[in-house]
C-alpha cells in the first residue's frame, strides 16, 4: 500500500466512526456534505490536485488506492463530485488567479459546482450545443437551456459551455464560462428522474448577463478546455471498473446463505465474472500508465463494459431479490434497476460508444 | 488491489517469436490438410516446436528437461495457437499431460516419462471422461483398475481423448477401491479409433480398456485432487487460446468490413455492423484480460481456491466470448462466411468445440457461484 | 391441361371424397421411412411428389387452372397440418415455390402449360439466379446482363449463393437487360436453361461441408426471348410476386415442422437426463414459449388474411423472428445434448446421428440468406414503424 494510502487510512480510522453514527444513512446529500468536510479537514478532500490548489499532489496510483481506503472506510460519494473531478482541474488549469480563488471554497464545499453540457436537442451529440453568449456591455448575455444538469438543484456555481460564435464549425466557436446560480435570469427546474429521484436539473437562462471575467480559458476554444479535463478519464475509468467490482462483490455479499435456484445462482455468477473482467481491464490500464505506457483498448472499453454490466446487475439483482422487493416501495432493488437504465445513457449513449470504439480503435469508416 | 507486472517485455517477445512461426507453419492450407488427417499433427512442425522454440516442454521443469515456464507464458503461447488454429497436440502433450505427472508427485515416472515429452519425441495425453458427462465429473469416472501382480488391469471406455488417436503414452484415471487413482498405459495395448468430430482441427478419439495393462502413477486412489487441478491448468491454457482465437475472428471481422461494399459503401460504415465490431471489441479485450488473469495467479503460485475461481472465470468469459466472436464473423461476412472455403467456420467449430471440451460454461458458471459463496450449503 | 383433368376426374366416386380422406389415403399408401442414403432419398422424395400430383393432391393454394387444389385457406392449414403430422417428404426443390407464383400472376398460358407441372411433379428442379458476387444485400447492383440479338437473349455475368444449381434443370434469373435506374429499372425476369451451351457450375461447400449452393457463370448462353416473365425491364416487380395466402401457409409448415422439432429436442431431453438441469430446462421452456409465440402470431397473421383485412406487423417480422429462433433453438439444443455435440455426423455413436450439432453449423445461415437480420431489421424500421431511411442521407 502507498505511504498516502497508509496516511489516509489512519486519518479515516480516526474520523469515520463519528460518521458513520452522525450519518447512518450516508447516501444522503447532507451526509455527502459532511463527509466532504470531515475529508477537507485532513487535507484529503482532493489529493490529486496539486499542492498549490490544496491537494496533495497524489499520482494516479496513490489516487487509486486512496480510493481504494476510501470504499474500504464506507465513504459516500463526496458532495461537490463534479468541482473536484473536473471543475476544479479545468479551472486550475486554465483559470485566472481570481477564477483560481474558487479552488479552496470548491474543496470546503462553500461551493458545489455543476455542469452545464447537455441541451435538450444537444444530448449525445455536444457539437449540435444552442445554448448562446452574445457580446453584452463589458459582459456575455446567456440565453438557452440547459437539462440533465447533475446536481443542478443543490449547486451554487455552474461550468457552462455557450455558443460564443454561431457562424463556426460544430465543435469551435463554444465558450467556458463560470456563472454562479443566483445571476439573475436564472431559472432551476428539478428533472424527476424513473427512479423517482431528483438527480438532474433544468436550468433555463433569460437574458442573463454575466461579466467578462466569467471567461474560462481562450474564447471559442471551450470544446478544447473542457476536453482537457478528460485527461482524468484514464483515472476515471480505473475507478469506474473498480467500483463495479466493489458493487458486485457487495451484492454478492447480500446472499449470505447463497441463492438455491440454480438459474439465479448463474445469473449472478455471470455478474461477477463480468465485473471481475472489468476490474481486470482496469488493472491492465493502471498498469500501462504506472509502467508510463499507453494503454490500449482495454481503457476505451471499460466504460462500455461498465454500463452494459451494471445494468444487468441491476436486472439480475431484481429478480434474485424475489416477488417482495416489488411491493418494498422504493426498495433498493427496485431502484437499483431503475437507476441501471442510466448507465447505458448517461456521459454518451452505448450506442455513441459503439460507434467510437468502432471508428477510433477498429479504424472502421464512418457512416 | 496489488501493483502487477505480469505483461513484460519477455511476454512480448514470445508472442512476437511463436506469432513469426505459426504464420508460416499454420496456414490455413495446412489446418485443412491437417483436418483431413486422423493424427491431425504435422510431424516436423512438432519438432521444430519442440527443438527450435522449446514451447512441446515448455512448463515442464529444467530438471526432466523441460523450460520451466509457467502459465504465463503457456497463455501466451496458445492464444497465438488459437489464433492460427494450429493443428497439434499441444493442449494434450505441453499441458495436460505432463501436468498430471508433475501433479502426480511421483519423481519416478516424472523422471521416466517428461524428457521425452518435453523433446516432443513422446506425443502424451490425459484421458479423463466417460460417457456423455462432463469431464468435470469424476464422480462418472467408472474405468476401473485391479491390481495384478506389480501392476493393474485397466476395464473401460474413455471419451472425446483429445489426440488420443495419436499418443504414444496415455495416461488416464481410473478407479480402485481406494478412490480416483492415475494410470499409464501403452497405447498399442488399447483399442482407440479416431472420432468424427464437429471440430476437426482438434483431435479426438475413444479408447477402450478390457484387461489393459497399466502402471499406476502416484499413490493409489490419490488423483481425485490432482486431476481436477491439472483439469483446471487446461482450463487456463484453453481458455486463453480461446481469447486469441476470438481475437482473430474480430480482426478478420474488421477487415472485411472496411474492404467490402454493399449500397455503395464498406459495410463497416453501417452502424449495425459497427456495433457488432464494437461489442466484440469490448468482449475480446474482457477474454484476453480474463485469461491473461488466471495464468498470473497460476504462474504466480496463489492460493489454490483463487486459482479455481479464476479458471473458471476465464473459462466462463472466454468460451461464450469465442462462440459470440466466431457466430458474429460469419454473420458479418454473410454468404462468404457460411462456405467451406472461408476460414470463419473453422473459428465456430473450434470454439463450440472447445466450450464443450474440458467442462462447460455451466459447470464453471457453478464452480463460481460456490467459490464465492452462492451455493447454500444445506 | 392440369385442370382439365381434375374436372374430368370428378365423375369418378374416389375422387368425390373429400380431399382429406383422400390425403389420408394417399399417406397412408405412401408411409415409410426416408432411406438413409441422400440419393435415395431424394429420389425417394421425387417420387412421393410426383405422385401426389397424379393423386391431385398437390399445390393445395395454387388454382385449379394452374394445376393445384384451389383450397381455401383453412383448409390449406389443415392440409399441412396432416402433411406434417404424417412426416411427409418435403417437396425436394422449396425454390420451384418461389418461381411458380409469378409464373402463375405473369407468364404467359404456354409458359404456364410448359412449366408447372414438371415443377409441382419435382420432374424438373429451379434454381434462383438473384445474388452476385458484388450484388449480395444490394439486388439493384446487378450486373449479370442480357443482349437482345435476333429471337434470343445472350447471357454473360455470374450469378452467386445459387442454391441447388448443380441439381436444377431451370434457373429463373433476374438479369440486367436496360441501365440501372431506381426501383431495380433495367432489370428482367428470365428462365434460363441450365442445360444450355456456356453455364458452368462450380459447387461451392457450405460450413457443413456440404453442397448446397453454387457459383454459376454465363458465356455468351442464349436464352430464347419466349422465356422472358413479363415486360423487358420490368423484372424487379414481379421477382417476388406470391400468391394469395401462399407466403402465410408457408410460414406454417414451417411452424409445425419447428413444433416437431422442439418436441423431438424435449424428447431427448428427457431420455438424456439433460432435463433434469434446472438451467437447461429453463432454456427448453423459453424455446417451448418461443415456438407458441411464432404460432400465434402466424396465427393472428392468418386470421385477419381470413377476414380479409392486412396481416400487418406480424407478418413482416415473422421471418427475422423465425430466422433467429433457428439459432437459439439449436444453441440450446447443443446444451441438450452435452459434450457428446463435439462429435460429427460421421460419427456413429453421435447422439441421434450428429443431427443436433449439424443444425446448429446449418442455422448460422437463417441470418444470412435471402436478405441477412441486419437488412431485415432496417426494413421492418422503415416499412412497418416508419422510420427515415438512411438511404437518404447518402
Amino acid at each position: 500500500m502507498s505511504t498516502a494510502a497508509e496516511e489516509l487510512r489512519a486519518y479515516l480510522d480516526e474520523v469515520t466512526p463519528a460518521l458513520h453514527r452522525a450519518w447512518p444513512d450516508n447516501r444522503s446529500f447532507a451526509a455527502r456534505l459532511a463527509w466532504q468536510r470531515a475529508l477537507h479537514l485532513g487535507g484529503w478532500a482532493a489529493p490529486h490536485w496539486p499542492v498549490e490548489d490544496g491537494g496533495r499532489g497524489l499520482g494516479i496510483l496513490d489516487r487509486l488506492a486512496c480510493d481504494a481506503e476510501l470504499a474500504r472506510a464506507g465513504a459516500p460519494d463526496i458532495a461537490g463530485v463534479f468541482g473536484i473531478k473536473n471543475v476544479g482541474p479545468t479551472i486550475s488549469r486554465f483559470g485566472t488567479p481570481e477564477q483560481r480563488a474558487s479552488l479552496p471554497r470548491i474543496l470546503s464545499t462553500e461551493e458545489i459546482w455543476c455542469q452545464g453540457f447537455s441541451e435538450p436537442d444537444a444530448g449525445s451529440d455536444l457539437a449540435s450545443l444552442r445554448t448562446r453568449a452574445e457580446p453584452d456591455g463589458d459582459g456575455f448575455r446567456i440565453n438557452g437551456q440547459k437539462v440533465w444538469t447533475s446536481d443542478g438543484m443543490r449547486a451554487t456555481h455552474c461550468m457552462l459551455l455557450v455558443r460564443t460564435d454561431p457562424g463556426a464549425r460544430p465543435h469551435q466557436g463554444i465558450s467556458v464560462l463560470l456563472v454562479p446560480l443566483d445571476t439573475p435570469g436564472i431559472e432551476r427546474r428539478p428533472l424527476r428522474q424513473i427512479t423517482g429521484d431528483y438527480e438532474f436539473a433544468e436550468l433555463f437562462f433569460t437574458d442573463v448577463h454575466v461579466p467578462a471575467d466569467s471567461l474560462l480559458g481562450p474564447l471559442n476554444e471551450g470544446w478544447r478546455v473542457t476536453m482537457t479535463t478528460l485527461g482524468h478519464e484514464r483515472a476515471g475509468v480505473v475507478e469506474l471498473a473498480n467500483s463495479l467490482q466493489r458493487d458486485v462483490k457487495k451484492a454478492v455479499a447480500g446472499f449470505p446463505d447463497g441463492v438455491a435456484d440454480p438459474v439465479l445462482r448463474q445469473e449472478l455468477a455471470r455478474r461477477y465474472v463480468e465485473a471481475r473482467t472489468v476490474g481486470l481491464l482496469g488493472r491492465d490500464v493502471l498498469r500501462a500508465l504506472s509502467a508510463g505506457e499507453q494503454p490500449g483498448p482495454a481503457q476505451s472499453v471499460i466504460k462500455l463494459g461498465w454500463s452494459l454490466t451494471t445494468q444487468r446487475l441491476g436486472e439480475t439483482l431484481l429478480e434474485a431479490a424475489g416477488p417482495a422487493a416489488i411491493a418494498a416501495g422504493d426498495g433498493p432493488e427496485v431502484h437499483r434497476f431503475l437507476r441501471g437504465r442510466a448507465s447505458t445513457i448517461a456521459a454518451g449513449t452505448t450506442e455513441v460508444m459503439k460507434n467510437i470504439l468502432a471508428e477510433r480503435v477498429l479504424g472502421l469508416p464512418k457512416g | 488491489m496489488s501493483a502487477v507486472s505480469d505483461r513484460n517485455d519477455e511476454h512480448d517477445e514470445l508472442r512476437k517469436v511463436v506469432r513469426a512461426f505459426l504464420e508460416h507453419a499454420s496456414p490455413s492450407s495446412e489446418v485443412r490438410r491437417l483436418a483431413e488427417t486422423d493424427e491431425g499433427y504435422d510431424p516436423e512442425v512438432w519438432r521444430r516446436l519442440a527443438d527450435e522454440l522449446g514451447l512441446v516442454g515448455l512448463i515442464v521443469p529444467e530438471r526432466f528437461g523441460g523450460a520451466g515456464a509457467g502459465a504465463a507464458e503457456l497463455a501466451v503461447v496458445m492464444a497465438e495457437m488459437g489464433r492460427t488454429l494450429l493443428c497439434a497436440p499441444y493442449l494434450s502433450s505441453a499441458v495436460l499431460a505432463p501436468a498430471a505427472l508433475l501433479e502426480s508427485g511421483d519423481e519416478t515416472a516424472c523422471a521416466e516419462f517428461l524428457p521425452d515429452i518435453a523433446d516432443g519425441s513422446v506425443i502424451a495425453t490425459l484421458a479423463v471422461a466417460e460417457g456423455n458427462s462432463d469431464i468435470r465429473d469424476l464422480d462418472a469416472v467408472w474405468t476401473t483398475a485391479r491390481a495384478d501382480g506389480d501392476r493393474h488391469l485397466l476395464f473401460g471406455t474413455k471419451e472425446r481423448v483429445t489426440d488420443g488417436y495419436a499418443a504414444g503414452l496415455l495416461l488416464t484415471v481410473a478407479r480402485t477401491e481406494k478412490g480416483l487413482s492415475l494410470f499409464a498405459v501403452d497405447p498399442e495395448a488399447v483399442e482407440r479409433r479416431p472420432l468424427p468430430a464437429l471440430d476437426p482441427t482438434r483431435k479426438l478419439a475413444r479408447v477402450h480398456f478390457d484387461r489393459t495393462p497399466a502402471r499406476l502413477i502416484g499413490a493409489e486412489g490419490a488423483a481425485e485432487g490432482a486431476v481436477a487441478r491439472v483439469l483446471d491448468l487446461g482450463a487456463v491454457a484453453l481458455a486463453a487460446e480461446q481469447a486469441g482465437g476470438a481475437e482473430r475472428c474480430l480482426e478478420l471481422s474488421v477487415e472485411y468490413a472496411k474492404t467490402r461494399e454493399q449500397f455503395g459503401r464498406p459495410i463497416g460504415a453501417f452502424q449495425a455492423i459497427k456495433h457488432k465490431c464494437a461489442e466484440l471489441l469490448y468482449e475480446v479485450e474482457s477474454a484476453k484480460a480474463a485469461a491473461q488473469d488466471a495464468a498470473r495467479l497460476w504462474s504466480a503460485a496463489a492460493a489454490a481456491s483463487e486459482q479455481g475461481l479464476a479458471a473458471s472465470v476465464a473459462r466462463a468469459y472466454c468460451s461464450e466470448t469465442y462462440v459470440h466472436a466466431a457466430a458474429e464473423t460469419i454473420q458479418i461476412h454473410g454468404g462468404i462466411g457460411y462456405t467451406w472455403e472461408h476460414d470463419a467456420h473453422l473459428y465456430l467449430r473450434r470454439a463450440k468445440s472447445s466450450a464443450l471440451l474440458l467442462g462447460s460454461t455451466s459447470w464453471h458458471l457453478e464452480r463460481v457461484a460456490a467459490d464465492i459463496g452462492l451455493v447454500p450449503t444445506a | 391441361m392440369a385442370s382439365a383433368t381434375v374436372q374430368d376426374a370428378g365423375t369418378s366416386p374416389a375422387r368425390q371424397a373429400h380431399w382429406s380422406v383422400r390425403l389420408a389415403e394417399f399417406l397412408d399408401a405412401h408411409a415409410g421411412r426416408p432411406p438413409r442414403d441422400k440419393t435415395a432419398r431424394l429420389a425417394w422424395a421425387r417420387a412421393f411428389h410426383a405422385d401426389l400430383e397424379e393423386a391431385h393432391l398437390a399445390a393445395p393454394g395454387w388454382p385449379a387452372e394452374a394445376g393445384g387444389m384451389g383450397l381455401d385457406l383453412g383448409d390449406q392449414i389443415a392440409y399441412h397440418q396432416q402433411m406434417t403430422a404424417a412426416r411427409a417428404p418435403r417437396h425436394p426443390c422449396g425454390l420451384s415455390f418461389i418461381v411458380a407464383p409469378t409464373l402463375i400472376r405473369h407468364g404467359t398460358p404456354e409458359q404456364k402449360e410448359r412449366y408447372l407441372r414438371p415443377l409441382l411433379r419435382a420432374d424438373e428442379f429451379w434454381c434462383q439466379g438473384f445474388s452476385e458476387p458484388g450484388a449480395g444485400s444490394d439486388l439493384t447492383s446487378l450486373t449479370t446482363r442480357a443482349e437482345r440479338v435476333g429471337d434470343a437473349y445472350v447471357v454473360n455475368g455470374q450469378k452467386l449463393w445459387t442454391t441447388m444449381a448443380h441439381l436444377a434443370d431451370w434457373m429463373f434469373a433476374l438479369i440486367r437487360t436496360g441501365p440501372a435506374g431506381p426501383g431495380g429499372a433495367g432489370i428482367s425476369y428470365l428462365l434460363i436453361s441450365m442445360k444450355s451451351e456456356g453455364i458452368t457450375v462450380r459447387p461451392l461447400k457450405d460450413i457443413s461441408g456440404g453442397t448446397h449452393f453454387s457459383e454459376v457463370y454465363f458465356d455468351d448462353v442464349r436464352v430464347p426471348v419466349g422465356n422472358l416473365v413479363g415486360e423487358e425491364g420490368g423484372g424487379w416487380a414481379i421477382a417476388r410476386t406470391s400468391l394469395g395466402h401462399e407466403r402465410a401457409t408457408a410460414f406454417l409448415s414451417d411452424e409445425f415442422r419447428y413444433r416437431r422439432v422442439v418436441s423431438e429436442l424435449h424428447r431427448l431431453a428427457k431420455t438424456s437426463g439433460a432435463a433434469d438441469d434446472p438451467v437447461v430446462r429453463q432454456d427448453l421452456a423459453r424455446i417451448e414459449a418461443s415456438v407458441r409465440v411464432l404460432a400465434s402470431n402466424s396465427r393472428r397473421a392468418l386470421d385477419a388474411v381470413l377476414e380479409g383485412r392486412d396481416p400487418g406487423p406480424a407478418a413482416s417480422v415473422n421471418r427475422l423472428v423465425r430466422a433467429e429462433f433457428d439459432q437459439r433453438l439449436h444453441e440450446v439444443a447443443l446444451r441438450v445434448v452435452g459434450p457428446d455435440a463435439v462429435l460429427g455426423q460421421r460419427e456413429p455413436t453421435a447422439p441421434e446421428g450428429g443431427r443436433w450439432t449439424y443444425g446448429y453449423l446449418m442455422s448460422r445461415s437463417s441470418t444470412i440468406g435471402a436478405g441477412t437480420a441486419e437488412i431485415q431489421r432496417n426494413t421492418i424500421a422503415e416499412k412497418v414503424l416508419g422510420l427515415p431511411s438512411w438511404r437518404k442521407e447518402a
